[in-house]
């Protein structure tokens, strides 16, 4: 692979991909799969779901307003370097430290990973770790993402990692389980290959959080001129997903379906947590106590983008 | 127009020269129509004069001016005459009047329709009678220019006798609707709130010696045996000898003499020896026949009937169906339509149908009305159960704002409500009595609790000892709990208050009238109710809140596109939104991401 210490960025031209990674910005800024840039901004930390019913009925968007600022606005505190085993932080990184490196052994590497450590827009606030590693025997880039709870602060609607495509997906098939699951509705739910056509929001009457599939392997998302960008569970494990054409204050702002903006862009959002839906009544019942995300908690997924 | 508007206002008045109600059945001039449409029926569906007055003192202006068109059956405020409005439990005119019973607000929108008619060719003795099915919620029937008739309770057929002022040809018919009417105090349900003859109308021709009524008693016994009763009222147009037939399949029969003079007629008990039980997995329908004949040997009349053996019995607190306990894996159905509102097809019947039985669903409760008449003939062919609700609903008279708050409340134990409310439960009653698919009767919901509900409970149990009677509103009023429903109903009783109602004692069947909320994106946590069948051996199931979301179509300004309109999208204040859209369907009849859990619990519960 060979790495570009750029005076902003961290940029990595792998097999089959190109990344940049940007420190102004703090995240992965760029990414080109099949010679088809994926994303519109960097991914951004996902913490608010649109209210359900529900969640309106037993005030938990009130109660957990703040996460709806912390979805809209992190802060990345530091962020470090990993190439060949060799760390590189700040200092080496940004210019001037970069110039040393023009001529580095470390251009050419065979493994590198970029951390970026965020602290939420909150009070206290949370640590969220993102790693983005790639190594020169793989096919994308592998995506760790960490959160890690403090005390004192509200339910979580959400716990994860959303990523913004420029383009609105033809559809998207996936391995894992059939329809739309929470964590208190996986019941019924089918293990299998399963696929939407197109990229649709769920017609409740009042726009709201939809469309989560949990207990993932594997999902690809098609562009309309054929090009594929997968994401896969890595370590054995499962992710839960969710794409819509449009945010979660998108989402919360419409009073219908037919509000929300016309397509344009696809949102990807990755779940380390998912809070379930609840059910029993919608005036007041929260869900069950195991199908709520305490923030105190630490909340882990991983997978690759490929 | 001869109008006496003091009925809308007087208790006393809510049914004015309509005839007895009965059942269901459908008469026709002999065995060959059977199956098609009977020739003593003349659909009077379809486009009618209209006029329309926003209220009582402008009705004289309003109705002086040219008539528009109106469909009938429909709702006027989606044929553009007054306000679309959906409120749950407020009553409609909140905010607006301060009113309490039996007030009629001044808001109250007249509809007037009107339209010819002739009579149909008929024998000599033959009388014509007038069936309107479903009108909201008060009406007076005029028939050239004469007054025929009025009537309260929007969900039950009534019908007036119109043989002594109707000639051959040129008759008007004028149906004068009133909004509102002192029942509108009974009839607050949860609901969008609308005006008009919204079922279907039909003029019915009565041949010269007719069964008005049958009441047919099915029971299945333990050892699979049976037994079979059969009681018959009769109305003649003349004087008339001849008899009376009737067959079931190939397992019993009777005939008997009838005249003029014989209005009622009982056959004694058949002992049946062996009959194939009646049940939701095996929805077995004996054909029951009936012919009229004259001395002559002609056919008069011929009514068919599908009739089921079957057995409903609370036993040592444990609810069973034909001896087995029954788990009532249950959904709550509105009649619902994305087009026409309440105004719904056979067609959306039938896919409702299909819709259930392939949710595995294996009930539904008519909430919280008596529905079309065509609705409990399906579910007696498909195997759904059903509790067949009452037309009562008084939520906004005793809560408030979620609190209960019952200084004064109806019918309560106010006695002036007594006669109308028991004359719901006798249409409700006298009309689906024979359905092998009605379990239970209901007397309606969430009207609190007093005296004259415990007579409406009463009046079930002599009725019919056959089928236990639930009321879900003694939960509010404990003290009436030994008075009052063979069921301990609750809603929304999250699964820990269903095991305190055992641990603290309760002995009656367990029964979630209402579960699952399904608004919005719902129903997690419903695996936890399917275990308390395995851990409470009386605990009788429930019944989803429930089947399809009620949103209209309505046209988007911005973009010339359709949406799914929910309360307040009409303008209308007060209203509570979107909380009527709380189906497993969404208003176009297409299935929320919920039904994947429901078609899964249930389907595992009852195979």
């Amino acid at each position: 692979m060979e790495t570009v210490f750029a005076d902003l960025s961290l940029g990595v031209k792998g097999p089959g991909l190109e990344a940049i990674f940007a420190y102004d910005k703090g995240g992965l800024e760029s990414l080109v799969i099949g010679g088809r840039q994926q994303l519109y901004r960097c991914p951004s930390l996902a913490f608010w779901r649109a209210t359900t019913d529900n969640d309106r009925g037993n005030g938990f968007s009130k109660k957990s307003a703040l996460w709806m600022g912390a979805d809209m606005f992190s802060i990345v505190t530091s962020y470090s370097v990993n190439v060949d085993g060799t760390e590189l932080g700040k200092e080496e990184l940004r210019a001037p430290g970069n110039n040393r490196l023009l001529d580095s052994p470390l251009r050419k590497a065979h493994e590198v990973s970029i951390t970026f450590s965020h602290a939420t827009c909150t009070n206290p606030a949370a640590e969220v770790r993102v790693t983005y590693s790639m190594s020169d025997d793989w096919d994308g880039v592998r995506v760790d993402y960490e959160y890690r709870g403090v005390e004192g602060l509200p339910s979580l609607p959400v716990c994860g990692i959303r990523f913004c495509l420029p383009y609105v997906v033809a559809g998207y098939d996936w391995q894992g389980l059939s329809g739309e699951t929470y964590p208190d509705r996986l019941a019924g739910a089918q293990e299998g290959h399963w696929s939407i056509e197109g990229l649709p929001v769920t017609p409740y009457v009042i726009a709201q959080e939809c469309g989560m599939h949990m207990g993932t392997q594997l999902v690809r998302f098609h562009h309309k001129d054929g090009g594929v960008l997968t994401i896969k569970a890595v370590d054995g494990c499962t992710i839960n997903f969710q794409a819509l054409p449009c945010s979660p204050l998108e989402l919360e702002a419409a009073y219908h379906p037919i509000d929300l903006p016309l397509p344009r862009r696809t949102y990807i959002t990755i779940a380390a947590a998912v809070r379930g839906v609840g059910g029993i009544d919608s005036w007041g019942s929260e869900p069950g106590p195991g199908y709520q995300i305490d923030a105190a908690g630490t909340y882990h997924t991983a997978f690759t983008l490929c | 127009m001869d109008i006496d508007l003091s009925y809308l206002g007087d208790l006393s008045r809510y049914r004015v020269n309509c005839r007895d109600a009965h059942s269901d059945h459908v008469h026709y001039k002999n065995s060959g129509e059977v199956g098609e449409a009977s020739s003593f029926s003349t659909s009077l569906d379809g486009s009618w004069d209209f006029w329309w007055s926003p209220d009582i003192p402008h009705m004289d202006e309003c109705f002086s001016k040219a008539p528009c068109q109106i469909a009938v059956p429909g709702h006027v405020e989606l044929q553009g005459h007054g306000q679309v409005q959906y409120i749950n439990t407020m009553y409609p005119w909140e905010g607006h009047e301060m009113l309490r019973p039996p007030m009629v607000p001044e808001d109250n929108p007249v509809s007037r329709y009107e339209r010819a008619f002739d009579l149909p060719r008929s024998e000599e003795g033959s009388r014509f009678i007038l069936r309107f099915e479903g009108v909201e919620k008060a009406y007076y029937v005029h028939v050239n220019g004469r007054f025929i008739g009025y009537a309260e309770d929007s969900f039950s057929a009534h019908e007036f006798d119109i043989t002594d002022v109707v000639e051959e040809k040129g008759n008007i018919l004028t149906v004068t609707v009133f909004k509102h009417s002192s029942a509108s105090w009974v009839e607050d349900q949860d609901f969008f709130r609308f005006s008009g003859i919204f079922r279907p109308v039909s003029l019915i021709v009565l041949p010269v010696a007719h069964i008005e009524d049958l009441d047919t008693k099915s029971d299945y016994h333990k050892d699979g045996s049976g037994s079979f009763s059969l009681s018959l009222k009769l109305s003649y147009g003349k004087a008339f000898h001849g008899r009376v037939r009737w067959k079931l399949g190939g397992i019993a029969s009777g005939e008997a003499d009838i005249d003029e003079s014989v209005s009622s007629i009982s056959f004694g008990t058949e002992e049946l020896p062996s009959v194939r039980p009646y049940s939701h997995e095996d929805p077995y329908l004996y054909d029951l026949t009936l012919t009229v004949e004259d001395s002559d040997g002609n056919t008069i009349e011929v009514v068919p009937y599908r009739i089921g053996f079957r057995h409903v019995e609370i036993i040592d607190g444990v609810l069973t169906y034909n001896y087995k306990r029954l788990l009532i894996c249950g959904v709550n159905r509105h009649e619902w339509s994305a087009e026409g509102g309440r105004v719904i097809t056979r067609a959306e019947m039938e896919a409702d149908i299909v819709t259930i039985k392939g949710l595995e669903c294996n009930a539904v409760r008519t909430c919280h009305y008596p529905d079309r008449l065509e609705w409990y003939s399906l579910c007696d062919e498909a195997g759904i159960y059903l509790m067949a609700e009452t037309n009562m609903e008084s939520h906004g008279s005793w809560q408030k704002d979620g609190a209960i708050e019952p200084s004064w409340n109806v019918p309560g134990s106010e006695e002036a409500w007594l006669d109308m409310m028991i004359d719901r439960c006798r249409s409700n009653y006298e009309a689906f009595k024979n359905h092998a698919s009605v379990i239970s009767w209901s007397l309606g919901n969430e009207s609190y609790c007093g005296t004259v509900i415990q007579a409406m409970n009463d009046w079930f149990k002599e009725k019919d000892p056959s089928r236990p009677v639930h009321y879900e509103g003694v939960f509010n009023c404990p003290e009436w709990k030994d008075r009052v429903s063979d069921f301990e109903s609750q809603m929304y009783a999250p699964p820990s208050r269903i095991r305190a109602y055992y641990q603290d004692g309760g002995a009656k069947p367990f029964l979630v009238c209402e579960y699952m909320h399904c608004m919005g994106n719902s129903l997690g946590g419903f695996t936890e109710y399917d275990g308390l069948f395995d851990e409470l051996p009386q605990y009788a199931g429930g019944f989803i809140w429930d089947f399809i979301d009620q949103a209209l179509w309505k046209v988007d300004e911005a973009t010339g596109g359709r949406y799914l309109a929910y309360g307040g999208d009409w303008g209308e204040k007060r209203s509570d939104y979107e909380f009527s859209a709380d189906g497993l369907l969404f208003a176009d009849r297409s299935e929320k991401p919920a039904c994947q859990v429901v078609r899964h619990v249930y389907g595992n519960r009852l195979r």
